[in-house]
């Protein structure tokens, strides 16, 4: 807390002027107040339920470029840049504000995810007959957080910044906020919860960095709480914001300490055939690391008999350094089953 | 196949003789080879993880039998300790001078942990294989419900078995048996294990012992009499569930199945001790659980019915102190005991207590290894390859009704004699 502290002290020092009356006025213009909230809040779930709708058909036919359309819609960045900019000004009325929309878009937009699967979405018990579109979505590591992270200082930058605001969309599409929340409500619906919870994993990573990085730029271009006594508090959000990055930080360390372990694999295997037998190439290579333990599939060709599967087996695990359970389909009809130990 | 692998295995044996003896290891970690994979291969991992010598590797195949012979062939690659499950396999190492015998120590912790049934003595006095892992075959599963319901009660001959089926057969909707073959390239194997079963206790042992070293022929009145038996009780009309359709499509491991309904297809189930691991999760096992089991009855009630086994036997392939030790470890109770806290391990050893096992199931079933007065290993593991497939594919073109019974037994008198 202290060191936070003395970051906040040195940014105020960095950042001698206060932003401008149309700076503040593009900030206080996120979400309004008074009787235009209700016509907002109208507008926001409408577009929220379109986007995870666009999102929702995007994931499921695997269309990349449908899923940026559904991006463009969403209006998600709004609240969560109105909660950045309460964190610093601390203004608690626009933060309570900010947050309840938010959680008003996120359970909305989960629910058409879950609509739109039930309606469209078919059976699907393996998570590896998922489209790529969603299952990219349910493994977030640390690479989705520095996309955040950039993405959130970028907002942070337009935001109080008119002749920038085109720079928006970009940054809508670079974080991405509604298709991972339509990611959940799919894989919700098709009973994959360990997808799902990934899947909302990589939203409040998204979440928390936006959050904290906007935070940040925005105290940065010079805004602060009105009332000197408010800086404490703004510095115990700050805080707050920065434990929910770290606190996501970990499970997406394991994640891509999990993909780097699985590359490693990978490339041991594709080594390992090649000094087995160099006339046998490999079609297919599904390669994990479970616990200690790799678990490849190979689908090989060949000319003529392969050498022994055992003898690939224990090159694998010399190279892998570990247990190794290897599952073998030669030229497609013939099946090889070896462990080593 | 069969020709292949003798050839291989006769191969090596000549490159072994002429290098002088069978290899000393090398400095390396010890090599063990095996049929075992997946769990298993973590189960027997986690054994040789005890072993408090030398480092030891594991490596297990589905082709175990092909990829051993190469090994051994290769000279180089040679295991120096593996795990075989089939008898006839043993004897042809023996044969060609691959096994190494087994140390004194060895001995002395097979003759003082093991069942005396369960292991043997090679023709020059050498004990060259250790009953590491076993499993009970004769085994007739029920549920219990279902029989207090119905009233009916275990047989305790086979006479008593017959009169059951009838009843069952006559009084309610329940098939007799439940009852399937279809295993892929070893369809076929749960009627040989039936036809064996009843040899055993028809004609006893001495004729089952003659029968699977080829003295007495299939088409002996004695043999062809098991195979009438076997087709009365569990294939005539009526008698297995969904007939005979279901027996040659359904997979062997899904033959139990029809027990376990809320209103059961069939009333018994005979299947080896492995079939635990088919039933469904949370089955209980036991006179006051969901289902129990009898051993199948024999022709009189005064006789313990005999026990058809099979399982997988530690064999050394080279010598030296340390496997040496290994294989003393293996034959250890601490061998036993590594494996039987893990699950899915019966054993006849005489020196690991019931509590040790993880399931008083297993230890159940390893009490009946010990305590049986007449076992015998599975004669299909024991004929070589060539009869065994004749056996196995002979029986399902059988079953299917493609042969008639005096045709099969004068194909499978071809294929031994071939």
């Amino acid at each position: 807390m202290t060191a936070l502290g003395t970051i906040a002290r040195w940014l105020e020092s960095l950042t001698p002027s206060s932003p401008d009356d149309d700076a503040r006025a593009a900030v206080d213009e996120l979400i309004p107040v008074g009787p235009e909230l209700g016509a907002y809040v109208r507008r926001f779930c409408a577009l929220i339920a379109l986007s995870s709708a666009i999102a929702s058909f995007g994931l499921l036919a695997d269309s990349g470029a449908v899923v940026i359309g559904a991006m463009l819609v969403a209006p998600l960045m709004t609240p969560i840049m109105g909660a950045a900019a309460a964190t610093v000004t601390a203004d608690n009325r626009r933060l309570v504000r900010a947050l309840a929309i938010i959680a008003l878009g996120t359970v909305l937009a989960i629910v058409v995810g879950g609509l739109m699967s039930a309606i469209a979405g078919g059976t699907v018990v393996d998570v590896r007959a998922l489209p790529q579109e969603i299952r990219s979505r349910t493994f977030p590591g640390l690479l989705d957080l520095g996309i955040a992270i950039s993405a959130g200082a970028a907002a942070g930058y337009v935001l109080p910044r008119r002749s920038a605001v085109s720079a928006l969309p970009g940054v809508g599409i670079a974080v991405a906020l509604v298709p991972p929340l339509a990611t959940v409500g799919i894989t919700a619906e098709l009973g994959l919860s360990t997808e799902a919870r990934n899947a909302l994993l990589l939203f409040v990573t998204n979440l928390a960095a936006i959050v904290f990085a906007a935070g940040i730029v925005l105290l940065f271009s010079g805004f602060r709480p009105e009332v000197r006594t408010s800086r404490g508090v703004l510095r115990a959000r700050l805080a707050l914001t920065l434990i929910l990055v770290l606190l996501v930080a970990i499970p997406l360390t394991l994640h891509t300490q999990s993909v780097l372990s699985d590359q490693r694999l990978q490339n041991a295997v594709v080594r390992s055939v090649e000094a087995w037998d160099s006339d046998v190439r490999i079609v297919e290579n599904e390669s994990d690391v479970v616990g200690d333990r790799a678990d490849v599939q190979l689908l090989l060709v060949g000319r003529g008999e392969p050498r022994p599967v055992w003898a690939l087996a224990e090159e694998i695990r010399r190279r892998f350094g570990g247990p190794v359970d290897l599952r073998v389909l030669y030229q497609g009809n013939e099946s090889f089953v070896v462990s080593a130990r | 196949m069969k020709h292949v692998v003798a050839g291989l295995i006769v191969s090596a044996s000549v490159l072994a003789s002429c290098a002088g003896s069978v290899p000393e290891p090398d400095s390396g970690p010890i090599t063990v080879f095996g049929p075992w994979v997946d769990g298993d291969a973590d189960a027997i991992a986690d054994v040789l993880d005890g072993f408090g010598g030398a480092d030891v590797r594991y490596t297990g195949s589905g082709d175990f039998t092909t990829d051993l012979a190469d090994r051994i062939a290769s000279g180089v690659d040679r295991p120096d300790v593996a795990f075989v499950p089939q008898p006839a396999l043993i004897d042809e190492l023996i044969t060609s001078g691959d096994l190494v015998p087994f140390s004194d120590e060895v001995v002395t912790s097979i003759t003082e942990g093991f069942a005396p049934g369960s292991w043997s003595r090679a023709e020059d006095g050498s004990v060259y294989a250790l009953p590491y892992r076993s499993n009970v075959k004769s085994l007739v599963w029920y549920r219990t419900d279902v029989f207090t319901a119905n009233g009916w009660e275990p047989p305790s001959t086979l006479h008593e078995l017959e009169a059951l089926v009838t009843e069952i057969e006559s009084d309610t909707d329940i098939a007799p048996w439940c009852f399937s073959i279809s295993a892929g390239s070893e369809t076929g194997w749960p009627a040989t294990d039936w036809i064996e079963d009843l040899v055993l206790r028809q004609s006893g042992p001495d004729v089952y012992d003659e029968w699977v070293t080829g003295e007495i022929s299939f088409t002996d009145r004695r043999i062809q009499r098991a195979f009438e038996t076997f087709h009365r009780l569990v294939l005539s009309q009526g008698r297995a569930l969904g007939g005979r359709q279901d027996v040659l499509q359904v997979e062997v491991a899904r033959a139990g199945d029809g027990l376990f309904t809320t209103e059961p297809g069939c009333a018994m189930y005979k299947q080896a001790s492995f079939a635990t691991s088919w039933f469904p999760d949370g089955t209980s096992i036991g006179p006051d659980g969901d289902v129990d089991f009898v051993v199948l009855p024999g022709d009189s009630v005064d006789d313990m019915p005999p026990l058809l086994v099979a399982g997988t036997s530690a064999v050394q392939l080279a010598g030296g102190a340390e496997v040496d030790d290994l294989v003393d470890y293996l034959a250890s109770p601490d061998g036993g005991r590594a494996w039987a806290r893990r699950g899915s391990y019966v054993s006849a050893r005489t020196n690991v207590e019931p509590d040790r096992y993880y399931r008083g199931i297993e230890a159940r079933f390893s009490e009946l290894l010990q305590t049986a007065q007449v076992t015998r290993f599975d004669a299909s593991d024991q004929f070589d390859s060539s009869l065994r497939r004749a056996v196995l594919g002979g029986i399902t073109s059988w079953i299917a009704g493609r042969v008639t019974l005096d045709e099969l037994l004068a194909s499978l008198d071809d294929a031994a004699s071939g």
